[in-house]
């Protein structure tokens, strides 16, 4: 559930960051479709929707939003350091957080 | 001031955030290690690595205690933790206070190196080692944060478009720039959280106008009033004390799952004896305990305290917010990152200051002025961590039969920084300092592991495979330290090579 939640919230960010046209160029080089920008912002607050919801299933309504927002934060911090220097691998992080997510929770 | 409200608030955050910075540095980068500050004592105390985590035998303890402190008049007994696996026991002789470690199950004495621990860091955190003073000082300092938080959002401009942007190729200045926007506005709920409840801890020192009414300035008696507590004198007659083990778990039997924290006796043995069973605030984030009293002579149940008073729920919340004293594991580790976030706000305002004004030319006086401000930004960003890191090695290297051996490792932490600070000032080029602290730091730091493998069997080669996380995460946490720093010491060197272009508009962005 924990890594359900850190996934989430980074994938959220990450969808949001994307939805800005000049990060979208970062990671994928072509110029951003009209479509994709509301769709990325969509999913993005989606996410981060859930993932809240998540931690405070987890956690309680004391502990839960605490800990969500020191996860927004870090994930934050984290995408916008890696961007510059390795827009794919942050797409890639996001991506294989997500997939992980489940097959860890199953274990 | 200047003429427009913008341009007044960027001079507030200016001229703020330079004066107040420094002290800002030390007070967020020693709260950031406080965050781990029990499981810096563990580290720091390798002769309780092999204790087995929280089993307890309260009895045992109970009779090394009244052997030790036979016939004093207040027992305290704090049980051991998941964070730190030791009993303590402290006792009362007519104001004369002493205290042992003792092993939780055989009820043992265990002979440990005598170190501050991360109670260093704490103390140093909320009154820089200056008492009452330093109280004030951190909190005038807490005030100007904020002021800073605001004045950085309202000059911050592009604060949505810029959200995400971090451009490390550009211009040193936007490069610093955008660190700092960034390490201030994603981890902006977090640094007024810190700050505002850093302020309230120490509200009724500040703003003591309550205290001075209602109780005429009796900051004891708003405590006792509080608390709750039950009082009561020695009686004189003899009379054997009830087991503490049993009084313990019936305690525990109002707390639906908590734990017990401290178990304190007041005049064991005699006929009139009180033992208090204080609940571990491990599960909540409030930061109260919950408290069952017991008569110590005949186990009657006096008094089952729980704080229901609204206000006081509210203060507590407010500050355990600040404290973390729960034990949440995951949002231990995001508390440090972010504290660790706001240091490095902090530092790169420093910087920037610098920076901005580096290639500019100015009259003599001014040039003695901006020289003392780089030479303090490296004494104190750079020179600070070298000095913890000198703190650690000594904890490995002084004997440790040396008398007054806590006080050496603190007096080592001084003696570094004073040298830093000295190597910062009579350095003549400013971006070697900078080059040699912080490499200087990061070897320290990046070494730490290897002089634990050479000095104590806790190393990870044994905690990882062990999976001693408590251990191995101080020493992989160092490592990555280190590095940090080292890359820091890498890029230092650049912010001073280029000047800004002058084609840049000035006002395109926030001044700093």
């Amino acid at each position: 559930m924990r890594w359900i939640e850190m996934a989430l919230s980074y994938n959220g960010l990450l969808a949001l960051c994307l939805s800005m046209p000049k990060h979208y160029r970062q990671v994928f080089v072509q110029p951003q479709s009209r479509l994709k920008g509301p769709l990325l912002r969509l999913g993005g607050w989606l996410a981060l929707s859930v993932s809240l919801a998540v931690g405070v299933l987890r956690n309680g309504w004391s502990f839960g939003p605490v800990e969500w927002v020191g996860m927004l934060a870090v994930a934050g911090l984290a995408i916008v350091f890696l961007l510059p220097f390795a827009p794919r691998t942050a797409a890639l992080i996001g991506v294989t957080g997500l997939l992980s997510a489940p097959v860890i929770l199953l274990l | 001031m200047k003429d427009s409200f913008t341009q007044s608030m960027d001079w507030l955050h200016t001229w703020g955030g330079l004066l107040f910075g420094w002290l800002l540095f030390v007070i967020f980068f020693s709260g950031t290690l406080t965050v781990f500050d029990k499981e810096i004592t563990y580290w720091m105390q390798p002769e309780l690595h092999h204790l087995p985590a929280a089993a307890l035998n309260v009895d045992a303890v109970t009779r090394q205690l009244s052997t030790l402190g036979g016939n004093s008049d207040h027992w305290w007994i704090e049980l051991p933790t998941n964070r730190l696996p030791v009993t303590k026991i402290f006792w009362k002789r007519q104001d004369q206070f002493e205290e042992r470690l003792i092993e939780p199950l055989s009820g043992k004495p265990v002979a440990v190196r005598d170190t501050h621990g991360g109670e260093f860091f704490y103390r140093f955190h909320y009154q820089l080692h200056l008492d009452r003073v330093g109280v004030w000082v951190v909190g005038a300092s807490a005030l100007v944060m904020l002021v800073a938080l605001v004045t950085g959002l309202v000059i911050h401009r592009r604060i949505f478009k810029d959200f995400f942007t971090f451009r490390p190729r550009s211009s040193p200045h936007r490069a610093w720039l955008d660190v700092h926007n960034l390490t201030g506005v994603l981890v902006l709920p977090f640094h007024f959280m810190i700050t505002f409840t850093g302020l309230v801890i120490f509200g009724q020192i500040y703003i003591p106008a309550g205290v001075d009414l209602l109780y005429g300035g009796d900051e004891e008696q708003v405590v006792a009033d509080m608390e709750q507590r039950i009082e009561r004198s020695p009686q004189h007659n003899r009379a054997p004390l009830v087991s503490l083990e049993t009084l313990e778990r019936r305690a525990r039997e109002h707390w639906d799952g908590g734990t017990t924290e401290w178990i304190e006796v007041h005049n064991p043995g005699d006929r009139h004896a009180l033992v208090e069973i204080t609940r571990r605030t491990d599960d909540r984030l409030a930061l109260v305990s919950d408290r069952v009293t017991f008569d110590g002579a005949t186990g009657e149940t006096l008094q089952v305290w729980k704080a229901t008073q609204p206000a006081f729920l509210t203060y507590s919340v407010v500050i355990g917010l600040h404290y973390i004293w729960f034990d949440k594991i995951t949002i231990r580790w995001l508390y440090f990152l972010m504290g660790l976030a706001a240091s490095v706000m902090i530092a790169t305002g420093l910087v920037l200051w610098t920076v901005k004004r580096r290639a500019r030319h100015f009259d003599a006086a001014t040039t003695v002025w901006y020289r003392l401000v780089e030479r303090l930004n490296i004494a104190i960003v750079a020179g600070l961590p070298i000095a913890t890191a000198a703190f650690f090695w000594s904890n490995r290297l002084l004997p440790t039969d040396l008398a007054g051996r806590a006080l050496w490792e603190m007096r080592m932490f001084f003696l570094t920084w004073g040298f830093c600070v000295l190597h910062a000032f009579l350095r003549r080029e400013w971006s070697a300092a900078w080059k040699e602290q912080l490499y200087g730091g990061g070897a320290l730091f990046a070494c730490l592991p290897l002089l634990n493998m050479a000095t104590t069997q806790s190393h990870m080669l044994i905690t990882i495979p062990n999976e001693m996380w408590r251990l191995a995460g101080i020493d992989l946490t160092s490592l990555a330290t280190g590095l940090l720093l080292g890359w820091g010491g890498r890029h230092v060197g650049r912010i001073g090579t280029a000047s800004q272009p002058a084609s840049e508009p000035v006002l395109e962005t926030q001044q700093v």
